[in-house]
């Protein structure tokens, strides 16, 4: 999921050409910067990676993430779930106001959920993620239920997950949401503590704090948000004494700022895993013991000491160790064993022919890998080939622009091995990712179907105490780390550098971070 | 001269014909989609529904009709990965390409035009050599790495220029801000067109200072300085402007590269998200735009010509 | 309508007995020469070098990744530890193939289509010629941008893509050269004296503006490489993990800050060839057009 890149962002502290206005801004204004021209609507299909954080400070969920990434209150109060898990209900905040004066009700909760995110006709972005939803009702002004047709104990985490309440009022009579640019592009309006003061497109955006948020005045007055696309001018920006934070989509430009005193570097941590996929639809790869094999050929440590710079952990399933009560670590090890993987090919009936090439029945053990150009997909698909190479397989790699890569894997499922990642809300429940019902058309995308995982993601969803939701999740961690739906490579840390400048920013990540922003200061 | 001017007007529409077919169909049918359904965790019903939206789903052929009918009307469309109207997106980029542009352009006529002057002069001998070497090098080098070593030198080294962006943000508006951040670009910029017109300024000037004229001029004892004001470089004048035409492509095509580099919000920067986005209405305005510009000028020097040098005559 | 091309060239000097060839011609300036020697250093190297090397380019070494220049490794290695040397060579195979065999496909095509609108006139001049103005008019860049889009980016499609965006301008001068042509004596003796339009067209007409398509050509090589690897810099041209000079620039983008060298072989390795094609292309026009000097 294309949320890996939150980071291109970038803050600018002040002006190089006008050093004495841009002294008086430092204590009022922080600049931000991002990759490309946002859409100001977290819902919008056109708002991507460029426009989370920027939205995340104009809009609200109903939760937000506390420190240790478990849902805390935002515009609701406090919620509960009936006793057969069904039906949700969710306390709203009282005195909030939109930007633009007007109350905030649940009236508005109601319009955000059922005629934007559940309408199948819009298309809506995260809409996949609420599958179990089947409407919400208003109880009140300031009450709502969720409707659900199966349990689903993730609702008040993927609620905090860039998930803005919209005012309906802003949208009454409007036929398609998505090309209202009066409002996405223009005119947002949000109850968090920023609003928009100017956009230009292609070059900068302007917020200013809201003066009648909930949660009192926020201390930094403005907010600029500088369109970079290019990752290292962001870099030189940054050295070049303007910028004060920056996320890193590379470790190698680390370098530079590592030795920047006013710099200090974080390594934050999202739920964020790299993996490989193969074609459950392709025979050879329905064996099991071909999926660890080609797992155990893969030196993800020494992958993980060149391309990620050290910077991150092997990968044991899709359950992150940020999620601390749910993550275990004791689960079935792939270490890198080349000869293991050999004998366990040979059990599968793939025995090296003359050339020392695997074959099976004469035919020779070849796999097309497909590569779309994003991030660090190509190199890294160019190590897990030569890895495979290595005990004899021979791999295709072929590389295309990120548009064709999706519509070639995620739309036609044209692969035979990919390498991709999964960036998720910090919850257990990866049924969007691996549930039978997602194959072919969802984001399973190796298209595994197991009866077995189905029902253990349908008994954590039914979860009702942490206790229970742990034990359920351990079983779901158990299960993957033995199938092997996906390969599992690695969890890379996000890594952070920012301005010693700025105060009262949590360091756990930018999602969570910029969900706070009111308690940010400039030093 | 009227029915010359008609004439190559209206095959410049058929050319803004084919052109804008030949990009329709060609972006259609690549691969991939607007970068609203191509993303990694969409899902087929969130694909199907957009599709629907954005009538993707209708027959190509009927999808350029409505292209073509609306564009006849002025009518572009909304960007599909900005939601926005496109004609204003564009004309804003426009302006600042025509900025960037324009200033290399300038850089370069009088930089290349002088050079080659120089150049032309000292004919032969290590000055000669020297400009033409340079140039040449000039020509070689991708735009590219060159603005890459620039920022590091300028930007990061000496923080002495700004790396990217067209203005300081927050900053109000001043001309001294958006000189230094026009510095780089329009640089790198002219340093690729320059051999082309210092190469093109000396020839046609060597080309005027063995016509026949000059050297009436010459034996009649004029000074080589009102040899070269007064009659070589009127005459010269004509291939330089012809020059324009030429490098007008190259120069839109440059900015795309440039203007990447440098993060300065063009039109060359908006072509390259369209097409990487299949933001196909955007693309479609872009080309045709491009096209348009490159047709024009074109026309416009031939009418140049005719009143630069009387001598050309358009039937 | 006065024909305009970026190297005007009026028509070269027949070649006489008795005097020298345009090889030795070309040898006796300096830029001829050294241009020449570039080329065969380059062309050899890229070659013929990784023979002498029996390791493979695309095996990677994780954990030799980025190391400095050695004994063990010249170049030092890239991002995936291997080694830059041997990478360099087998880039250089190529983009030095794309540059030189995209300019065969604009020069065909130019010969073609821009001799025959010449020669033949009328309403086939007026089609061809059109044509030309309508691939012209969109910037080459836009025009690759879409077609590689379309065809994915094989380096057979790299090369005839980048062929053809300079087929225009190949085709605007064989035109006006074939313009001029046709008005000379030997083509009209020759027409006179029976000899078919397809002789007359390919044994006397060709003949006479392919050096001024050459000079334009060899220009066009050192334009050709710049353009893949402009593309290569917006992940459009030669994809990985066959090397080309343009993409292992594009992939040293991250790199500069940590290990500049991996940026500046690649561009120095462009501009060389890139300059020794233009220089070569000036000698040569001094050479087939001694007017101007």
């Amino acid at each position: 999921m294309k949320r890996e890149l939150l980071g291109p962002l970038v803050l600018l502290a002040s002006s190089l050409a006008l050093p004495a206005l841009a002294r008086a801004q430092a204590t009022s204004t922080l600049t931000f910067a991002t990759n490309a021209d946002p859409t100001f609507n977290p819902w919008s299909p056109n708002a991507e990676v460029e426009s989370d954080l920027i939205n995340e400070l104009i809009f609200e969920g109903l939760t937000r993430y506390g420190s240790n990434l478990q849902p805390v209150p935002a515009l609701a109060t406090r919620w509960s779930v009936s006793k057969n898990g069904l039906v949700w209900t969710f306390h709203l905040r009282k005195g909030v106001t939109w930007q633009n004066g007007r109350p905030f009700t649940s009236k508005d909760v109601v319009f955000t959920f059922n005629d934007i995110a559940l309408n199948k006709k819009l298309g809506a972005n995260f809409a996949s993620d609420y599958a179990p939803v089947s409407q919400v009702k208003a109880v009140g002004p300031y009450e709502v239920q969720f409707l659900l047709k199966t349990p689903f104990s993730a609702l008040p985490s993927y609620l905090a997950y860039f998930e803005g309440i919209l005012p309906a009022s802003s949208f009454a009579g409007v036929k398609n949401p998505w090309t209202l640019s009066s409002f996405d592009k223009q005119h947002p309006i949000g109850t968090g503590p920023y609003q928009l003061d100017k956009f230009v497109p292609g070059s900068y955006v302007e917020l200013r704090r809201n003066d009648h948020y909930w949660g009192g005045k926020p201390q930094v007055r403005t907010i600029l948000f500088k369109i970079i696309p290019n990752a290292n001018t962001q870099v030189a920006e940054m050295l070049s004494g303007g910028l004060d934070l920056i996320s890193l989509q590379n470790t190698a430009l680390l370098g530079p700022l590592k030795s920047d005193p006013n710099l200090q570097i974080i390594r934050s941590q999202e739920n964020l895993y790299y993996w490989v996929a193969l074609n459950q639809n392709d025979p050879r790869f329905r064996n099991v013991l071909v999926r660890r094999a080609l797992l155990l050929a893969i030196n993800r440590p020494a992958i993980i000491k060149s391309l990620l710079g050290g910077y991150g952990q092997v990968a044991t399933g899709p359950i992150a160790p940020l999620q601390k009560a749910i993550y275990d670590p004791k689960v079935a090890q792939y270490p890198y064993d080349p000869t293991l993987a050999k004998k366990l090919l040979a059990e599968a009936g793939w025995l090296p022919g003359p050339n020392g090439r695997l074959e099976k029945g004469g035919k020779p053990f070849t796999i097309t890998m497909p590569t779309g150009q994003f991030g660090q997909l190509v190199p890294m698909s160019e190590l897990v080939q030569n890895y495979w190479k290595a005990i004899g397989i021979d791999v295709q790699l072929k590389v295309t622009d990120w548009n064709t890569y999706i519509k070639q894997v995620v739309v036609d499922r044209r692969y035979q091995a990919t390498l991709a990642w999964w960036s998720t809300p910090p919850t257990p429940d990866i049924g969007p990712y691996y549930a039978s019902s997602a194959a072919v058309t969802g984001s399973n995308i190796p298209n595994y179907r197991s009866a077995k995982l189905d029902a253990l993601l349908a008994a954590g969803q039914d979860a009702r105490t942490p206790a229970q939701e742990k034990a359920a999740y351990a079983k779901v961690q158990e299960f993957v780390a033995s199938q092997l739906p996906y390969l599992y490579l690695w969890y890379p840390d996000i890594l952070v550098v920012k301005s010693k400048r700025i105060g009262g920013m949590s360091d756990v990540n930018l999602p969570e971070a910029f969900q706070h922003s009111v308690n940010w200061t400039v030093r | 001269m009227l029915g010359y001017l008609s004439r190559r007007l209206l095959q410049g529409i058929l050319v803004m014909f084919l052109v804008s077919a030949a990009t329709f169909f060609l972006i259609n049918l690549a691969p991939g989609g607007p970068s609203s359904l191509m993303n990694l965790n969409s899902t087929a019903q969130q694909r199907a529904a957009l599709e629907q939206q954005l009538g993707l789903n209708r027959p190509i052929f009927l999808r350029y009709l409505n292209w073509l009918g609306a564009a006849l009307q002025g009518r572009l469309g909304n960007s599909l990965s900005q939601g926005e109207p496109v004609a204003p997106l564009l004309a804003q980029r426009l302006r600042h390409t025509a900025l960037l542009a324009g200033t290399a352009l300038l850089l370069v006529f009088i930089f290349g035009v002088a050079l080659g002057i120089w150049s032309a002069r000292k004919r032969g001998r290590p000055i000669d050599h020297l400009v033409g070497l340079v140039s040449t090098l000039g020509m070689s080098l991708p735009e590219f790495w060159l603005g890459t070593l620039l920022i590091m030198l300028f930007s990061v080294r000496l923080h002495f220029l700004p790396a990217s962006g067209m203005l300081t943000v927050g900053a109000p508006w001043s001309l001294s801000d958006l000189l230094v951040h026009l510095l780089m670009p329009a640089l790198v910029l002219s340093f690729v067109l320059l051999p082309n017109v210092v190469r093109f300024a000396r020839s046609a000037l060597l080309e005027v200072m063995e016509a026949d004229y000059v050297r009436t001029a010459r034996s009649k004892g004029l000074r080589e300085r009102a040899v070269l004001l007064r009659h070589a470089l009127r005459n010269a004048w004509i291939p330089i402007i012809a020059m324009l035409g030429l490098i007008l492509p190259q120069l839109l095509s440059g900015s795309v590269v440039v203007e990447s580099v440098f993060a300065w919000p063009g039109m060359g920067r908006l072509a390259v998200q369209a097409a990487m986005n299949r933001d196909y209405p955007v693309i479609m305005a872009t080309t045709v735009l491009a096209a348009a510009i490159v047709i024009l000028t074109n026309i416009l020097i031939d009418l140049l010509y005719s009143l630069v040098d009387p001598r050309v005559v358009h039937a | 309508m006065p024909s305009r091309s970026l190297t005007q060239l009026r028509r070269p000097v027949a070649r006489v007995p008795g005097r020298p060839g345009v090889l030795a011609l070309l040898l006796r300036r300096p830029a001829g020469w050294i241009s020449l020697a570039l080329l065969v250093l380059l062309y050899g190297a890229s070659f013929l070098g990784p023979l002498l090397d029996h390791h493979s380019a695309t095996a990677t070494h994780p954990l030799h990744a980025l190391l400095g220049p050695s004994w063990l490794h010249p170049l030092g290695t890239d991002d995936l530890g291997r080694d830059e040397l041997l990478r360099m060579l087998y880039g250089g195979r190529v983009s030095l193939s794309v540059g030189l065999i995209s300019m065969v496909v604009a020069l065909v095509a130019g010969l073609l289509v821009g001799g025959l609108a010449g020669y033949l006139r009328g309403a086939v001049e007026t089609i061809l010629m059109r044509l030309v103005d309508a691939f012209m008019a969109i910037p080459a860049f836009f025009l690759i941008l879409a077609e590689l889009a379309v065809f994915g980016s094989s380096p057979p499609v790299v090369i005839l893509v980048v062929g053809l965006s300079f087929w225009g301008q190949m085709a605007r001068v064989v035109f006006a050269e074939s313009l001029k042509m046709r008005q000379r004596e030997f083509i009209e003796a020759a027409q006179a004296l029976g000899a078919s339009r397809t002789r007359v067209f390919f044994r006397h007409l060709l003949p006479q503006v392919v050096p001024s398509a050459i000079v334009l050509g060899t220009l066009g090589v050192g334009w050709s490489i710049l353009t893949e690897a402009a593309l290569s810099f917006l992940g459009l041209g030669i994809q990985p993990p066959l090397a080309s000079w343009g993409n292992m620039l594009q992939n040293a983008q991250v790199y500069v800050w940590t290990s500049p060298w991996l940026a500046i072989y690649p561009g120095l390795a462009i501009a060389l060839a890139v300059l020794a094609f233009n220089l070569l292309g000036n000698a040569l026009r001094d050479v087939l057009d001694p007017r101007i000097r």
